[in-house]
This record gives C-alpha cells, sequence and structure tokens, in this order.
C-alpha cells in the first residue's frame, strides 16, 4: 500500500534529505519511523503527499506513483498534520464537514457525528468552536478526517507530541482499530513508548537513511532504547 | 537595567533587516517630499519677481514717457493710455502686493496651492471682491501634495506601526515572554522600556532625516530655528503618541496580526475617519451660503448704483469738498467710477459680511474639532508655522484690501483735482508691505495637547495591566 | 467546489468579530455619506437653478441701453451640477460655479467652494467617493490580508492539499468570499443612489447604463485589490508581513501616487499664474485690435479695406454702423488671443494627465478615480468643456449684440437704445454635458490600464498559489 523504492531527495545544500528509501507497508501494518529531528521523517512524509518532488527513486501508493499522479494517489490516503490547528471559527463538526467535502465526500449529520464518536471526541464538543478545543480534541477531528476519508493508507507526523498519557492512549486505540480495518500506517514519531506499544514495524532513521528495520515485537521497551540510542550515536 | 535592556535591544534592532529598511525609506520618503515643498516655494518666489520686475519695467516706461510729454513731444499712446493722467497710473501700473513664503513653507504646502500669493489691485474691480483663487488644475488640489506634512502626518505613524505592532506578541508568540516573566522584573516596566528603546532609535532617525533633508533644501538657517524646533517637537510628540498606542495595543495579549489590525484601524480613525467626520459637520453646520447668490446681489446693487451714478458723485462731492477740482468739475468716468465704487461696498458689505461669519464659524469648529485627533492638531500647527494655513490666506487678503483702499485713496484727489502725474507723484506712490503674523503660542499649546493624548494612552495601559494582570498577556 | 469554499470562508469571515464590525462600520458610513451627498447636491443644484434664473431676470429686465452697453453688463453661466455627482463628487470642490460673460474678456470660473473651508477639507469629505475609493479597498485588504498565511500557521493548508484539492480552486474560493460581500455593500449603495437619483425631476437625462458602468469600474478596481491581497497574502511567510505590505501597497496606490504624480505634473508642466496669465494676455490685446478707439493701426487697416470692399469713400456711406462692425471684429480678435493663450494651458494640462496616466501604472487608484470622475461628469475635463461651451455662448451673444447695433443704425448714431426684445432674443444658456459614449472614448486609456492591472494582478495570483 505505501512503497518506497530507492527513494531519495536531496536538497542543494546537501543537508536533509532522505537517502535509498525502502519501504513496504501493507493494509494492517503500522510502521513507526523513528529519528532524531532532521533525520528524514517529515521529508519522508512529505514526499508521499507530493508536498516535494524526489531526486530519485519512488514513492507508492497503492501502486500510484505519486509524483506522476499525484492527485489521484491522494485518493488512497489520510492524513494527520503535526500541530494541526483547523478553523478556529467553525465548529469540530463543521470542520470534518468542509475537509470531508473537499475530498468529495459529502456525509450526513449523523455520519459525521459517527466518525467524531469513533474518533474519541466527547459529543458536547461537536457543536463548539475548535478554538476552544485543546491539542488532543483538536487531533481527534483529525482522526475523524482521516476516518472519513477512508482510505487505505494513512500518513502521521509526531500524533502524539503534546498528548497527556489518556489522550495517547485513546489515540492507540483508535490506531489499532484501524489497523485491524486492514489500513496501511506510517507514522513519523519520536515516542518510542508507542512505536513499541502500537507499532508492527520500526525503522530508525538517520541522516536521511534508514538504519534498520525490525518487528515491533522482538524488543521490549529497554532494548528498543539502547537500540535507538546505539544508532544516534 | 534600562541600559541593559537598551544595549540589548538596540543590538537586535541595528541587526534588523526590517529596520534597515525603514530608515531608508524614511529617508528617502523625507528626501523627496523636501524636494517638492522646495520646488513649490521656488516657483511661488520666482512668480513674484517676475511680477515686481514687470512693475519696474512698467514704471521705467511710464516715466520716460512721461518726460517726452513734459519736453512737449508727441507720443503714440492712446488717450485712455497717457501716463500722465493718474487714473492711468491708477488702473494699469499697479504694484505688486504679495505674501512671501515664510522661512520653512516648504514644509507642508496647506493651502498655498489654492490661492495666488500675489495680486495688482488697481482702481478698478471691487477689491474685496478680488478672486484670490489661482489658476491651478483642480486635480492637483484634489491630490494635495507629497510634502513633508504628509509624510509625518500619514506615513510615520504607520512606520511606527510597522516597528512595534509584534513588539510583545512576537516574544510571546516565540515562547521568550514566559522566560522573561519568570525573572524578577515588571513585564510592564519591561514593555515599556522596550517602547522606549525604540521611540529612541526611530526619534533619531527622524530627526536627522528631518535635518538632513532641510539642510539639502537650504532651509536650515538661524532665523528657521525658532520654527524649526517647534516643528521637531510637535513631529516627536505626534511619534510618541503613536508609539504610546502600539504599547497599549500590544498590553492586550492579543497575536501579532491582530494587534496590526487594531493598530491599522486607529491609524484610519485617527488619520482618515476623524477629520472626515468633522469637516462634514462643520459644513453642515454652518454651511457657507453659496457665491452664486452673491453674484446676482452684486449686479443689482451695481446697477442700481450706476443709475444714481450722477446723484451719487454730486453727493459724494459735498461730502468731500476737498476733491471739487477748483476748474469745472469734469464728471467724466473715473469721478462716478470712485464715488460710486464707495457707495456699492457700503450696499455689498452686509451680503459679505454673512459669508465671512459662516466661514468664522467653521474655523472656530475646526479650531475646537482639532482637538479630536492629534493628526488635526498636526496639520494644524504644520499649516501655522509654514504660513500656508487659512488664517495666513484671510491676512493676507485683508493686507491687499487695505491697500488697494490706499491706493484708490491716493489716486482719487489727483483725479478730482485733475492733477497730472509727475515724477514726484510716481516717486510717491504707495507700496504694499506684508505685515507677517506669527503664532507660535498655538504651535506650543498643540503640542501640549499632544502630550496630554500620549499621557491618557500610556496611562490607560499601566491602568489596564494593573487590573487585568499578567495572565491576559502571557496567555 | 469553488462554490463550497466560498461559502465556508464566508461564514468563517462573518464569524470573525472584527470583520463583522468593520462591514458594519463601512455600510454606516456608506449610507450616511450617501444622505449627505444628497442633501448637498440638492440644495446646490436648487440654489444654482435660483442663480440661474436670477442672472436671466437681471439681463431681460435690463434697462434700454446701447447693446455695446449690455455687452459690458454682461451676465452669467452657471455649471450645472450632474446627478451622478451624488457619488463622485470629483473636482468640482476645486473648480470654481460661475463664469462672467462679458464683452472682451474671457473670464476663469469663479468660486470655487473649497476656498470656502477650512484646511480641514483637505483631508477628504465623508463623501461617496472616499469611502468607495479609499475605505473599501482597506476593508478588502482587512478580510484577506491573511487568507492564505493563516492557513499555513493552522497547518490547514497541508491538509487541504492532503485532501486533493487543487490551490487554485481555494483562491478562487477565497476570491468569491471576500468579493461577494464587497459587491452587495456596493450594489446597496448604487441602489440607494439610484432610488435618490429616480426621485428627482430631472433624472431623465440619467440612463442607468451610466449607473452601472460606474458600479463596474468600482468592481473592477475591488478585483484588482482582492488579487493583491491573495497575492501578497499567498507569498507572505507570515500574516503580519502580509498586512503591512498590503497596507504600503494601499498608501502607495491611494495616497503616495497620486501626491507624487502631483509634484511632478506641477514640476514639469506648470500652470502659470492667474496674474502672470491676465499680463501675457493684456500684452497681446495692446498689441491687436482696439475696440474703443479709432486710432489704432488695426482698426485704420480694416476700415480701409471695408472701403474698398463697398466701394465707397466714407463710413457714412456704408449700409451698416461701422462702428459696431468694428467692435465685432475687435471682439472676434480679442476672442482669437484668448482662445490662443487658452489652448496653451490645454496643452499644459493634456500634459499633466500625461503624467498622471503614466503613474497609472504605479497604481490602480489613479485610472479608477479619473474613470469614476469623468463619468460623474465631476472631471476636470467637463470643466474645460463647460467653459469652452460658455466662451462660445459669450461669442454668439457679443454677436448677436454688436451685430444688431451694426445693422440697426447708421455710423456715427450713439443714441440707439436697444430694448427688451433684443434682449430676449438671446437664448438662456444651457449646457449638456458630454454624452456617455465620448467619455468612455476619451478615457479609453484609464480602462485599458484598469483592465491591465487586472489581468496582471490576477496573472500574479495564479503564479503565487502555484507557489503554495
Amino acid at each position: 500500500m505505501i512503497e518506497a523504492i530507492n527513494l531519495s531527495k536531496t536538497y542543494k545544500g546537501g543537508t536533509g534529505g532522505i537517502r535509498d528509501l525502502n519501504l513496504n507497508i501493507s493494509g494492517g501494518q503500522i510502521f513507526c519511523l523513528l529519528g532524531a529531528n532532521g533525520a528524514g521523517k517529515t521529508t519522508t512524509i512529505n514526499v508521499f503527499l507530493n508536498f516535494l518532488q524526489p531526486t530519485a527513486g519512488q514513492a507508492l501508493i497503492n501502486g500510484l506513483d505519486v509524483s506522476r499522479e499525484g492527485l489521484k494517489s491522494k485518493n488512497y490516503l489520510a492524513y494527520i498534520p503535526e500541530n494541526l490547528q483547523l478553523y478556529p471559527n467553525l465548529s469540530g463538526l463543521e470542520n470534518l464537514a468542509y475537509f470531508s467535502g473537499i475530498a468529495g465526500k459529502d456525509y450526513e449529520q449523523e455520519q459525521l457525528e459517527e466518525f467524531l464518536r469513533e474518533a474519541g471526541l466527547q459529543a458536547d464538543a461537536y457543536s463548539k468552536r475548535t478554538q476552544a478545543y485543546s491539542k488532543g480534541m483538536r487531533q481527534k477531528v483529525g482522526i475523524a478526517i482521516a476516518l472519513a476519508k477512508q482510505a487505505k493508507a494513512l500518513l502521521l507526523d509526531e500524533p502524539t507530541s503534546g498528548l497527556d498519557p489518556k489522550a495517547s492512549n485513546e489515540f492507540a486505540e483508535t490506531l489499532s482499530q484501524l489497523k485491524d480495518k486492514g489500513v496501511a500506517i506510517l507514522m513519523a514519531t519520536h515516542d518510542l513508548f508507542r512505536a513499541r506499544e502500537s507499532g508492527t514495524h520500526i525503522g530508525i532513521m538517520r541522516e536521511g537513511r534508514l538504519l534498520e528495520t525490525l518487528q515491533a515485537g522482538d524488543v521490549n521497551h529497554s532494548e528498543l532504547e539502547k537500540l535507538y540510542l546505539t544508532h544516534m550515536n | 537595567m534600562f541600559t541593559h535592556q537598551l544595549k540589548y535591544e538596540l543590538i537586535g534592532l541595528l541587526r534588523s533587516r526590517w529596520i534597515q529598511l525603514l530608515s531608508v525609506l524614511l529617508l528617502l520618503l523625507c528626501l523627496f517630499a523636501a524636494y517638492n515643498g522646495r520646488q513649490k516655494v521656488d516657483q511661488r518666489l520666482e512668480a513674484i519677481a517676475t511680477a515686481q520686475q514687470e512693475v519696474q519695467e512698467g514704471d521705467a516706461r511710464a516715466l520716460a514717457l512721461i518726460d517726452s510729454i513734459a519736453d512737449g513731444h508727441a507720443v503714440n499712446v492712446s488717450s485712455w493710455q497717457m501716463p500722465d493722467k493718474p487714473a492711468t497710473i491708477g488702473n494699469y501700473y499697479p504694484r505688486v502686493a504679495y505674501m512671501p513664503p515664510k522661512p520653512l513653507a516648504l514644509f507642508a504646502t496647506g493651502q498655498s496651492d489654492m490661492f495666488a500669493h500675489y495680486v495688482k489691485p488697481s482702481m478698478r474691480g471691487e477689491a474685496m471682491m478680488l478672486d484670490f483663487t489661482e489658476m491651478t488644475n483642480p486635480v492637483q488640489l484634489l491630490f494635495g501634495s507629497f510634502d513633508l506634512a504628509f509624510v509625518f502626518i500619514y506615513l510615520l505613524p504607520l512606520i511606527v506601526i510597522a516597528f512595534t505592532y509584534d513588539l510583545l506578541s512576537r516574544e510571546r508568540e516565540q515562547g521568550a515572554l514566559r522566560l522573561i516573566a519568570a525573572q524578577p522584573l515588571s513585564v510592564l516596566h519591561w514593555l515599556w522600556q522596550k517602547t522606549l528603546v525604540r521611540i529612541l532609535v526611530l526619534g533619531t532617525l527622524l530627526s536627522l532625516a528631518l535635518l538632513l533633508s532641510l539642510a539639502l533644501q537650504g532651509a536650515l538657517t538661524a532665523d528657521t530655528l525658532p520654527d524649526l524646533l517647534l516643528y521637531w517637537l510637535l513631529s516627536l510628540a505626534y511619534m510618541v503618541f503613536w508609539f504610546a498606542l502600539a504599547f497599549l495595543i500590544n498590553l492586550l495579549g492579543q497575536s501579532s496580526s491582530q494587534n496590526a489590525v487594531s493598530m491599522l484601524s486607529l491609524w484610519v480613525l485617527f488619520v482618515l475617519l476623524i477629520p472626515a467626520v468633522v469637516a462634514q459637520l462643520g459644513n453642515s453646520l454652518y454651511p457657507v451660503p453659496s457665491r452664486a447668490g452673491l453674484v446676482n446681489e452684486l449686479r443689482l446693487v451695481t446697477a442700481e448704483v450706476n443709475e444714481k451714478a450722477d446723484d451719487i458723485l454730486s453727493n459724494f462731492l459735498r461730502d468731500h469738498l476737498e476733491l471739487a477740482s477748483e476748474e469745472e468739475q469734469q464728471t467724466g468716468f473715473w469721478e462716478r467710477y470712485l464715488a460710486s465704487q464707495r457707495v456699492i461696498q457700503e450696499e455689498i458689505r452686509p451680503v459679505l459680511n454673512t459669508y465671512e461669519a459662516q466661514l468664522a464659524q467653521q474655523q472656530q469648529w475646526t479650531q475646537r474639532g482639532k482637538l479630536l485627533s492629534p493628526a488635526l492638531l498636526l496639520q494644524d500647527s504644520f499649516n501655522e508655522l509654514s504660513g500656508t494655513s487659512n488664517r495666513h490666506y484671510e491676512h493676507f487678503r485683508s493686507e491687499v484690501v487695505r491697500f488697494a483702499e490706499d491706493w484708490r485713496a491716493f489716486f482719487m484727489p489727483l483725479i478730482f483735482k485733475n492733477q497730472a502725474v509727475d515724477k514726484n507723484v510716481m516717486a510717491e506712490l504707495p507700496t504694499f508691505t506684508y505685515t507677517e503674523t506669527g503664532d507660535r503660542l498655538s504651535g506650543f499649546s498643540n503640542f501640549l495637547v499632544i502630550l496630554v493624548y500620549v499621557l491618557l494612552v500610556v496611562a490607560g495601559g499601566f491602568v489596564y495591566f494593573r487590573r487585568q494582570g499578567l495572565e491576559s498577556v502571557l496567555a | 467546489m469553488i462554490f463550497r469554499i466560498t461559502l465556508k470562508e464566508l461564514k468563517e469571515n462573518l464569524r470573525e468579530g472584527r470583520i463583522r464590525l468593520s462591514l458594519l462600520i463601512v455600510l454606516a458610513l456608506l449610507l450616511v455619506s450617501v444622505f449627505i451627498s444628497r442633501g448637498y447636491y440638492l440644495s446646490v443644484q436648487q440654489q444654482h437653478a435660483e442663480a440661474k434664473e436670477a442672472a436671466r431676470d437681471v439681463w431681460v429686465s435690463q434697462d434700454e441701453k446701447n447693446p455695446h452697453s449690455a455687452a459690458h453688463f454682461g451676465t452669467y453661466a452657471f455649471k450645472p451640477k450632474y446627478p451622478l455627482a451624488l457619488i463622485d463628487q470629483g473636482v468640482d470642490k476645486y473648480a470654481g460655479i460661475s463664469i462672467y460673460l462679458e464683452a472682451h474678456n474671457r473670464n476663469e470660473a469663479q468660486y470655487m467652494a473649497a476656498a470656502d473651508q477650512t484646511a480641514l477639507s483637505r483631508f477628504g469629505e465623508l463623501t461617496p467617493d472616499f469611502i468607495l475609493l479609499f475605505i473599501i479597498p482597506l476593508l478588502i485588504i482587512l478580510i484577506s490580508y491573511n487568507a492564505f498565511s493563516r492557513e499555513n500557521e493552522q497547518g490547514t493548508l497541508r491538509l487541504l492539499k492532503s485532501q486533493g484539492l487543487n490551490m487554485w480552486s481555494l483562491a478562487m474560493g477565497k476570491w468569491w468570499s471576500v468579493f461577494l460581500p464587497v459587491m452587495l455593500l456596493c450594489c446597496l449603495l448604487f441602489g440607494v443612489a439610484a432610488i435618490f437619483l429616480g426621485s428627482l425631476e430631472d433624472f431623465g437625462t440619467l440612463a442607468p447604463a451610466e449607473l452601472l458602468i460606474m458600479l463596474l469600474v468600482f468592481l473592477l478596481y475591488y478585483a484588482v485589490f482582492i488579487n493583491l491581497s491573495l497575492l501578497v497574502s499567498a507569498l507572505s511567510k507570515n500574516s503580519g508581513i502580509s498586512l503591512v505590505l498590503l497596507l504600503s501597497i494601499w498608501i502607495l496606490s491611494c495616497l503616495a501616487a497620486p501626491k507624487a504624480a502631483n509634484n511632478l505634473a506641477n514640476g514639469l508642466h506648470p500652470y502659470p499664474t492667474r496674474m502672470a496669465f491676465e499680463a501675457a494676455i493684456a500684452e497681446d490685446k495692446k498689441n491687436g485690435l482696439d475696440g474703443h478707439d479709432p486710432w489704432n493701426q488695426e482698426a485704420i487697416r480694416l476700415e480701409k479695406a471695408v472701403l474698398t470692399e463697398y466701394g465707397v469713400d466714407s463710413l457714412h456711406q456704408l449700409p451698416f454702423n461701422f462702428d459696431g462692425y468694428r467692435m465685432q471684429k475687435s471682439e472676434e480678435h480679442e476672442a482669437d488671443i484668448y482662445f490662443k493663450h487658452y489652448a496653451y494651458l490645454r496643452e499644459q494640462h493634456e500634459r499633466q494627465t500625461d503624467i498622471y496616466q503614466a503613474t497609472a501604472l504605479f497604481s490602480p487608484f489613479l485610472p479608477a478615480r479619473f474613470l469614476s470622475m469623468a463619468i460623474a461628469r465631476t472631471d476636470y475635463h467637463t470643466h474645460w468643456d463647460f467653459a469652452d461651451a460658455a466662451e462660445n455662448y459669450r461669442i454668439q451673444m457679443q454677436a448677436a449684440l454688436n451685430n444688431d447695433f451694426a445693422q440697426k443704425t447708421s455710423y456715427g448714431d450713439w443714441s440707439y437704445k436697444a430694448d427688451r426684445k433684443l434682449w430676449e432674443s438671446i437664448p438662456d444658456f444651457s449646457y449638456d454635458p458630454p454624452e456617455l459614449g465620448e467619455i468612455l472614448q476619451t478615457n479609453v486609456l484609464n480602462i485599458v490600464i484598469l483592465l491591465l492591472w487586472f489581468g496582471l494582478s490576477l496573472g500574479g495570483l495564479f503564479f503565487a498559489t502555484s507557489k503554495l
């Protein structure tokens, strides 16, 4: 579903970017991309979103080359950005309706409310303006938008940063449900704990290269941390 | 503590590309504006000089002709243009009645683009009806001039806004504000000091730009210094007013762009809307009656008077025996005309008075209304100091009217007694001298009013902060 | 899709307290200004109508006198106010309202209204054109300065892109969300104005087409500003910078460029001072024909020519009064002198206009201003037209009077007094301003420049959104 074949993106200065990235994430898998700031995690996601053009290799969503069929490939993916703020004067429900409509999906009010419920947002918040939402609540709307897209691939950028343990846990639940539905998930994160808990596969990136890929079940938490720190030095 | 903050703020400011850009912009604007002002003043001086030269040449010609006539030569000149006749000199050899520009006239164009700066009143034509408006493209009057007054009143506040809209909000958005608030100092005082540093920097830039542009136009001399000082004080006070507003707005704890919007709305209010509303109210409350009615009044009166011209003349001479000639009274055109003019003036005076009364009411209203906006106060003072206010042109007009009276009075006995004009008479012709009206006091009082505005705004800021506390700022 | 975006943007904007407030304030200002303008228009119309009637009355009821004396007595031409002056007062305040039509002199229009006002009025007055030309673009900037930059700052832009939204559609959606309320405000204003104008007696002369074209000019002007706002918002790193930049553009367009053009025009092609102008004319007159004094050279030549033409020896033998004939010739000669000097003035005016048009490349305000004034017949061009019409009337009036004297009497007979019949035979001065077609033709360059601004700014917007 989410595939990278020898994917490279280099910048003029030479710094940053990604080199020879190979990924193959199928439905039902949650791939957690770990790495320091500037390692290339967000760049990877940006390439899949066709925000950046790769300099070599291919990025495929559902078999479609995103650089050639950008718009078409977006039909198959959903995205939750880091630090999403939404439209402050619109309610959570209105935000959801708007973004869904943009993607070409017009839902009835009950359906939209169902998505919000599935995402874990409390019912009394649906009609409140999002300027009053906490970060966790905004993220839930983001999840609802992704759910409403009913896409086969999901891209997440630092989804748990700034969330309290309860919200983080609720997020993990939703993630698990999506996995069970057969969605392929690529998640860029710093959260070692969440990666080990929710992820099926883990990749460690440094300076644009994917140094190691492993199955989440093969390590425990402290082993993962040791492994990570080893690669960082 | 202040010097510490001063040092770091200065470093930050001087390194900022933004500030460098703004400084250059300010300088260029001042230079351009001063140049424009100088151009207008030069045009004015040139026109006056040309007129004066023409008068001199005319006088020389007249004297030459007078000599020829005295020597008995025949001259090829129509009888009504004979320079030995007093009526001829009175009508065709007028003097230049002019208002010279003040030394700092280049600062504010004011009303100078609307009115003439010199007239040549003759015996003919009701002097008080003299049209003092200058011949100009009305589009010029509509758009106004790019002078220093424009730069200071309209553009300076925007430069201040660009300088200060994110004073506090930027720090908050970058996260530094909390760090500062955690230190043992008052955030309020810290903000005020930040503002002061910028006042110093911009104030210095402004003063330098002003001095440089005036110096380049040759307006920095000993006698301009007192007026210049007042200009400078007023401009700085106005600038500080806008800084004070920025200080207050920043305390409200909004985002940077919300601050910018608020400040710009205040700019629109003080510089555009309040003046427009005050002007409109003045027009609505004290409308000056249309001059269209005046023209007919004048004609009717003139017609009536001309009918009774002979009677008027005899009455006039009865009242002015000194003017009766020893020879048989020539009831020539000029005798009748001069006598009639007197009567016409008396008849038309009450009508003119209504116009002047309404205009005076409007002026009074303006003097009160200007208190509503520092922009109005500034415009008022700039025009006064540059000598381009309504008051100056009214004063000039009354001086001209008085001179026209003197001119006429000079020739009346000559005409009535049929005296010839010779070299001596030419030498004794009345000349116009303009008495300058200076009013530095109003400029100073306007300066004080702007300071009051500043105090009110700053006090408002302090009061607001005390009441709302730190939370609203940090939020 | 664009419609969906527009709807959402409108909803969002109208929920923003600041924008709601601004819209209300602008609406209030517009309505107030229209009311005030209407009052002013009505009172001026009435005053002019009364004055015109009174002047005519004075003219026809003057005593029996020599026609040439009547020519000196003269009459007045009053400049009528065109109904659309209700919306745009143009330069009317700065141009004279009446011209004195007398023998031997072409006079300038007198009594500009601004001369009877204080310096305060130079700030601008609360008139519809002030709101339409200055305030509404500010409103546009206020609504849309952060149209794109806030999407960026909120993170919603990325989400929209990931949903497959085309950036140009987004831009168009936002464009309409700003244009629609502005268009509504304008239509409201013009609608109210149309109602007022419809209630006037002389509305018949006003075609709805003119009102519509004026509306279109303003809508085009606003379209340019919307393009510029969205374009700057799309290119700016943050909303604060966007606002400052847009405001600078507003200042440049609406305040700085016109003033700079003024100074440039006045510096390069100044008008002569009134005194100098009159002196130059007097100089020319002195060397020309002189109507009062038979000892003038030109008169002598004319006399000889006429005597030869009619084959007689003395003026008494002519079938008309030579004095009258000569006065008419003198009048024509003087009119020629004036024509020459005014032609120079007109040349300076046109050179100045060229400078304004060149400056229009830096400011969309200038062509909109000139077009609006032109359609309202309150521009300088119309004033010239009026002055020329008055001059033509004056020349014809003089001819009628002098020829009457020439035909009805014989040489030397100064006792002739014409009466009311002659005065009435001279029709009252009436002036019709130029037709719309003519106006549009004269202003074609302004139309082109404004359209150019629209096209280029739209292209710029396209380029900017492609960079998002």
